[in-house]
């Protein structure tokens, strides 16, 4: 008895771990894709999986769809119980993290080149699919670091719009100057790094050596860089943190907006005052624009047992199809060719040169899976502290970059 | 018939708690295999982790702000509900009905109240010329916030001292006020004595609770923009700290060393109010 009871147990956990899976009923394949919930693009999604699904009728997608903000925690869950699903989100952000688990997808996108054309993609984009000589996912969008700006302010007050050519100065002047009683000339993004480390590049310095085994934020560039991000709130022409319009650029009362993310484009669209179009960011001392590029992709897990079908999925999540459907609900068109169709084109932003301006200078972040602890656990609450407290940048980096060495010290040492 | 219970006690409590006291010896990272590291995890945490004190500090401060304040506001509504009023039934229930209300979603609602610029509570001070302050983005008002937050959720606190309020004697309640003993007295001289061994239970549960607190701080850091923990770590608490490790950063071993030091904590503080309730809780049987 208790022999059978084992050999049922063993059998149990034998088919939980099978990497072996048979077709359904109707003899179709089933590719299982791990969706992070987006009320803004869900029904998109469910409209492109039931034309790839009427397209391929041998493969069932079956969408596990899981809140965003637990969507790693529930990836390497899944991946650690050795069920990790067939295809995934996995932006370059998270790539250094995830490649352990990736399916290299070189010898498919090679067989495939045609159809997955590469060279479709912008410059800036193909670097990043092709990061390391390998390709380990297609991408679907894409955010650039941007300057947004109101239109109706600017002319309310006689100012000439931002151009390409701007520097640190012209947008400080700038924001000084539409900053009025109601007014703000600008924002000030706090909560993580899309601003601050812009500015950091800006002035020519980084928050990593190029090998990213030692934090350099405390360099006086680098420095520099946090300075001129404090002295927004200093010189009065952007809120301190907690002050100024809750819902911010979209409240219409900021002129700029450093380093918004392309993902607001819809919102601000629906805004019906917001007169708002944008501009590459302003060059720092450096001559860097500094702004980040960072791709939003899906890749197949290594284990997958429909590798094939679900490279089909991928392609077509990344084909021209999709890209316009994407650009249709508000995304920045990742194709050059859906890109010249102009489908949003009566649509703000109108400067759509912009986008190809600070697609030239846009920098990744760093290839590390320590990056995102370091920048968000180790960083943040230091230039959290310089924004809200009497703490000076200088101090601010120091502190950062020791915490920072401190962590790749003892990870490197084997704490965990 | 005790099998089944000792049983579930080595699965699921017991064994899960060696496993954790393993892992903290280890590099465990979920995807791969745990090589062990001797003490680096603690000595990590304990030397050189720049978070590890902080959230032991903020929780250390938020346990002292909010269980005295939990529990005075527990009990004077204990005492407001014990009195013969009518619709005391109904008041209870209004007064216990936070508690049933999910941390999350309490900490969105608090995180409105509180939101600098529109929030309710800055919009009520404006009303009388007070500029409040950045509750949700200064690391000086962050924690108190969460300890404004948490006298709320009393409702548990205050059923228990209702009923030990219930249980305070009558007579010798009678005997002080023929006696001429004013309120103040009967319930200093009276009341309060029988009431200690609720007030320290009440006190045990509470610090447990406040040492673990996790749920309120996490939704508030994350409706508010600040950030998990944010701003500048102010609303780290131990348990969030935990948490970001394991299942942020999927550090097990680093994760599992927090867990089994807090187990020492909480054994060690629950260890010394036992010590020092001799000299304050009254012991119907020792007396």
């Amino acid at each position: 008895m208790r022999l059978l009871n084992w050999a049922i147990v063993s059998l149990v956990l034998a088919s939980g771990c099978s990497h072996h899976r048979t077709a359904d009923a109707n003899g179709r394949h089933t590719v299982i894709w791990l969706y992070p919930i987006d009320v803004g693009t869900q029904e998109m999604t469910k409209q492109l999986v039931a034309k790839f699904e009427k397209e391929n009728p041998d493969i069932h997608i079956e969408v596990q769809s899981v809140p965003g903000s637990q969507y790693q925690t529930k990836l390497k869950t899944l991946v650690a119980a050795g069920e990790a699903p067939d295809v995934f989100v996995c932006g370059d952000v998270y790539l250094a993290y995830l490649k352990p688990f990736l399916s290299d997808l070189t010898d498919l996108a090679t067989r495939d080149a045609k159809e997955v054309n590469i060279e479709d993609y912008y410059p800036a984009v193909q670097k990043l699919v092709k990061r390391d000589g390998h390709i380990y996912f297609l991408p679907q969008w894409f955010n650039v670091s941007l300057l947004y700006y109101n239109k109706k302010l600017f002319d309310d007050a006689k100012e000439p719009y931002p151009t390409g050519s701007w520097t640190w100065e012209d947008y400080a002047r700038t924001a000084k100057r539409l900053t009025s009683k109601e007014i703000w000339g600008s924002t000030v993004t706090t909560g993580w790094w899309g601003e601050w480390l812009t500015l950091v590049h800006g002035a020519g310095g980084d928050l990593f050596n190029s090998e990213v085994t030692k934090a350099t934020l405390d360099t006086p560039e680098a420095v520099k860089g946090l300075s001129f991000y404090r002295d927004a709130i200093k010189q009065g022409f952007a809120p301190s943190p907690g002050n100024g319009p809750s819902t911010g650029f979209a409240s219409g009362k900021f002129a700029m907006d450093y380093g918004g993310h392309v993902g607001l484009w819809a919102t601000y669209r629906q805004i019906p005052n917001l007169d708002w179009d944008i501009e590459a960011l302003p060059k720092g001392p450096s001559g860097r624009r500094g702004g980040e590029i960072s791709l939003t992709a899906l890749g197949i897990s290594k284990s997958s047992p429909e590798r094939e079908s679900a490279w089909k999925f991928v392609k077509f999540m990344s084909s021209q199809e999709s890209i316009r459907a994407h650009v249709d609900r508000g995304y920045l068109a990742i194709r050059r060719s859906v890109a010249a169709e102009k489908r949003d084109k009566d649509l703000a932003p109108k400067n759509r040169g912009a986008v190809e301006r600070a697609l030239e200078s846009a920098e990744p972040i760093p290839s590390s899976k320590d990056f995102i602890e370091i920048a968000l656990d180790l960083v943040q609450p230091e230039i959290d502290r310089m924004l809200t407290e009497n703490i000076s940048p200088a101090q601010a980096a120091k502190r950062a970059s020791d915490a920072a060495n401190s962590f790749l010290r003892a990870t490197n040492g084997g704490a965990k | 018939m005790i099998a089944p219970a000792t049983l579930g006690l080595l699965l699921f409590t017991l064994g899960p708690m060696l496993i954790s006291l393993y892992l903290s010896f280890t590099d465990y990272d979920v995807v791969s295999k745990p090589n062990f590291v001797g003490l680096a995890n603690y000595h990590y945490l304990l030397m050189a982790d720049p978070s590890f004190w902080v959230s032991v500090k903020v929780t250390a401060m938020y346990a002292v702000g909010s269980v005295p304040l939990g529990l005075f506001a527990a009990l004077m509504v204990a005492m407001l509900l014990n009195l013969d009023i009518p619709f005391k039934g109904a008041f209870r229930t209004l007064y216990y009905l936070p508690t049933l209300l999910p941390a999350t979603v309490s900490g969105v609602l608090w995180a409105w109240i509180f939101q600098p610029t529109d929030g309710l509570l800055n919009r009520m001070l404006a009303q009388v010329g007070v500029t409040g302050p950045s509750w949700t983005q200064s690391p000086s008002w962050a924690l108190p916030a969460l300890v404004i937050m948490s006298i709320w959720s009393y409702g548990g606190s205050m059923v228990i001292f209702l009923a030990g309020l219930q249980e305070s004697p009558k007579a010798l309640n009678e005997a002080a006020a023929l006696d001429g003993a004013n309120a103040w007295h009967r319930f200093r001289i009276v009341t309060w004595p029988a009431l200690t061994p609720v007030v320290f239970f009440n006190l045990i549960m509470g610090l447990i609770g406040a040492m673990k607190a996790f749920d309120q701080a996490f939704s508030f850091g994350q409706s508010n923009g600040a950030g998990i923990g944010g701003p500048a770590r102010a609303t780290l608490f131990y348990v969030l700290n935990l948490y970001t490790k394991a299942f942020e950063h999927f550090h097990m071993g680093l994760a599992s060393a927090m867990a089994w030091i807090l187990f020492a904590i909480i054994g060690l503080i629950t260890f010394l109010n036992f010590r020092l309730s001799k000299r304050w809780v009254y012991d119907e049987a020792a007396s």
